[in-house]
């Protein structure tokens, strides 16, 4: 069922999204309950943009109403939240700062349930592993978009086999200049350049991982 | 200059100018616009390169040297302490925040606010003196203080030795090596002033949607203090190109209709101006561009170099471009840095027999050759094309080469500080000829705004 406020973050309504969420939160509404109209309404953003009906602009626009939407409900929701449990650690390798394709990635799998460690830009290889190990994540996501980092997504994948967890953890790499070669010369396992396919092949691997 | 090395060069700028034209050269030519690759072959990290301008005769020569079937060439333009002397924040540089064997990375931020279109708009010294340069330049945090008026003297006097070292470095290329220039000066499209230096790319899309209106209006408004800018650091004989990287018209950024109504018409506006002042451009179509290249067949044929970046389809933009505007490209990336030298002889092969069997085309890698390149696989390229890239001998063109405008061309209002009818009124009159007078006044207040103006970017 669509509602008002899944059609308006669907239409990039602004004023409107925010005014429904105002108007749910006075009259009761669960923080979370608004929440997940919310994600299901960048779900839709998300499949638009595959169909080329959204474009980037779009993206960044959705992520910004749904900051503001965040914005709102911050005060409502539960002080002590239980520990989350990470199963996707995100981030832009080292030497490389670019951040636009890794946080539209990261807003969009939030946006369908996923919770997400973001480590940011310029991430070395080993923080990548440590970060495994510290809180047993099996999908690492690498963003790449210098062609010279590359070797360094090739370490990530070599200090994991040190550190014996190679078969445990999934890596997926992304950027514009990746490719199969690419993908192949560093190890990783699979590769993609497109945010909301990314978004559908990660929900895939970690079915696949959940289902095993 | 000796006579074979002027021959050399000559030869060169015909292959070129000629395949540019939409002629027949009688070879496909070999250019990249950015060789990043010629910057650290002769064995200096990035940062030596950025911070040592000696070390650029030395990596030019010997690139040159080995390479000697490049047509035209340019490899970095940045110079650290220039950076330094301002605290220029829009660069990371290598060597500085970076590892010295890395490349320089722009910093996203939003160093114009939502709303401050109108400011920009109306009163751009203004703009730049109180809200965009104390937020662009470190040492320009506190407009007055002493630290601030040294930077902008540091500024200026680093601007004028760049400019030194460039042009000694162009005349050496032409005059010991043969080499032409493949680019000279530079321009954005209006609509990345916005998007890269002044909004930021968030800001950006998001006035995108919010307010479009003052993006048009901000962007028209731009179009000459770009063009002055533009053609201040421009070849002065008009053999080159002027460099424009296109940023944020690729897909997907923009949606057609976005593009259409807010990258475009301005764009193309610019374009027309340096093309009517005697230029041709080099753009580098950044991204995948190819829902929107097709725009170019509107403008003069044979004016717009455009290089294909490798998440352009090359083949497609021949199908789109061919016989309109002259493409660049063809050698992924990965290849260059990762394959293996028969692969890229095979490559090379295949799009001298498609893209460029019938000339407008100029090999290169997606708008530049990488970094870190195999030297094995850019001979290879080389020798490839010298072997499949061959369409005569002999071929009939005329170089370009003009240190005038076209008749009639009126160079845009160009924009002061201080107009010369203030100074002359303070002066009380002068008692000799106005016009040498005014006339250095106002070139010197008008250069004065072109170096404020290229902090943007």
């Amino acid at each position: 069922m669509i509602n008002g406020l899944i059609k308006a973050i669907a239409n990039l309504e602004e004023e409107t999204t925010l005014r429904l969420v105002r108007e749910k939160v006075e009259s009761g509404e669960t923080p979370l309950e608004i929440v997940e109209q919310c994600r299901k309404g960048v779900e839709i953003v998300g499949k638009r943009y595959s169909e080329e009906i959204y474009y980037l602009s779009d993206l960044i626009m959705s992520e910004e109403i749904f900051r503001g939407v965040m914005e709102i409900l911050e005060p409502y929701f539960p002080k002590n939240t239980a520990q989350k449990e990470f199963k996707l650690i995100m981030g832009t390798i080292e030497g490389d700062i670019h951040d636009l394709g890794k946080n539209i990635v990261i807003n969009l799998l939030r946006s369908v349930g996923f919770e997400v460690l973001d480590l940011g830009v310029d991430v070395q290889p080993g923080d990548f592993v440590e970060c495994v190990r510290e809180t047993g994540a099996s999908v690492i996501g690498i963003s790449v978009l210098l062609t010279f980092s590359i070797n360094s997504v090739k370490k990530v994948i070599k200090l994991l086999g040190e550190a014996g967890l190679r078969d445990k953890v999934t890596v997926v790499i992304g950027g514009y200049p990746i490719n199969e070669r690419i993908r192949e010369y560093t190890g990783a396992d699979y590769y993609e350049t497109d945010a909301v396919k990314a978004v559908e092949l990660f929900k895939r691997i970690i079915m696949e991982k959940e289902g095993s | 200059m000796s006579e074979n090395i002027q021959q050399k060069y000559n030869e060169r700028l015909r292959r070129y100018q000629a395949a540019i034209a939409l002629e027949m050269p009688d070879r496909i030519p070999i250019s990249a616009g950015s060789n990043y690759f010629a910057e650290v072959y002769a064995g200096h990290t990035n940062q030596e390169f950025i911070y040592d301008v000696d070390k650029w005769k030395e990596a030019d020569v010997k690139f040159v040297n080995d390479f000697p079937e490049v047509d035209a060439f340019r490899s970095g333009r940045f110079w650290g302490p220039l950076h330094d002397a301002v605290g220029f924040n829009m660069y990371k540089l290598p060597g500085r925040e970076l590892s010295p064997r890395t490349q320089f990375q722009f910093v996203e931020g939003e160093r114009m606010k939502a709303d401050e279109y109108d400011l920009l708009i109306n009163d751009p010294v203004n703009f730049l003196f109180e809200r965009f340069l104390p937020r662009t330049l470190n040492d320009f945090k506190e407009p007055g203080s002493a630290r601030a008026n040294v930077a902008l003297i540091k500024g200026a006097m680093a601007s004028a030795m760049l400019g030194g070292f460039m042009r000694n470095r162009s005349m050496y290329l032409q005059s010991e090596l043969g080499m032409p220039n493949s680019m000279g000066g530079v321009f954005l499209a209006p609509f990345d002033y916005l998007a890269d230096g002044l909004r930021g790319l968030r800001g950006v899309m998001l006035d995108v949607r919010r307010q479009p209106d003052k993006i048009l209006e901000a962007c028209e408004a731009l179009i000459p203090d770009i063009v002055n800018a533009g053609l201040a650091i421009a070849d002065p004989l008009r053999r080159s190109p002027i460099f424009l990287p296109l940023h944020r018209g690729a897909f997907p950024f923009l949606s057609p209709k976005q593009f259409d109504e807010l990258y475009w018409p301005s764009l193309k506006k610019t374009m027309l101006m340096f093309i009517d002042a005697g230029y041709t451009i080099r753009a580098y179509l950044e991204g995948d561009w190819g829902p929107n290249w097709h725009h170019f067949r509107e403008l003069p044929k044979g004016k717009v170099l455009c290089d294909i970046d490798v998440q352009g389809d090359i083949f497609k933009a021949k199908e789109d471009l061919g016989g309109y505007q002259c493409i660049a490209g063809g050698m992924p990336d990965s290849l260059l840095i990762l394959g293996a030298p028969a692969e890229v002889k095979e490559r090379v092969k295949l799009l001298c027999e498609t893209v460029g069997k019938d000339g407008g085309f100029i090999i290169n890698g997606g708008c530049g050759i990488p970094y870190d390149t195999k030297p094995e696989n850019f001979k290879a390229m080389l020798e490839a094309v010298l072997e499949y890239g061959r369409y005569s001998d002999t071929f009939d063109f005329e170089i370009h080469m003009s240190p005038t405008p076209p008749a009639g061309w009126q160079p845009p209002r160009r924009r002061v500080v201080t107009p010369w009818e203030v100074k002359l009124q303070e002066l009380g009159g002068v008692k000799g000829e106005e016009s040498p007078i005014k006339k250095n006044w106002e070139m010197l207040e008008h250069m004065a705004f072109n170096w404020l103006f290229s902090w943007l970017w």
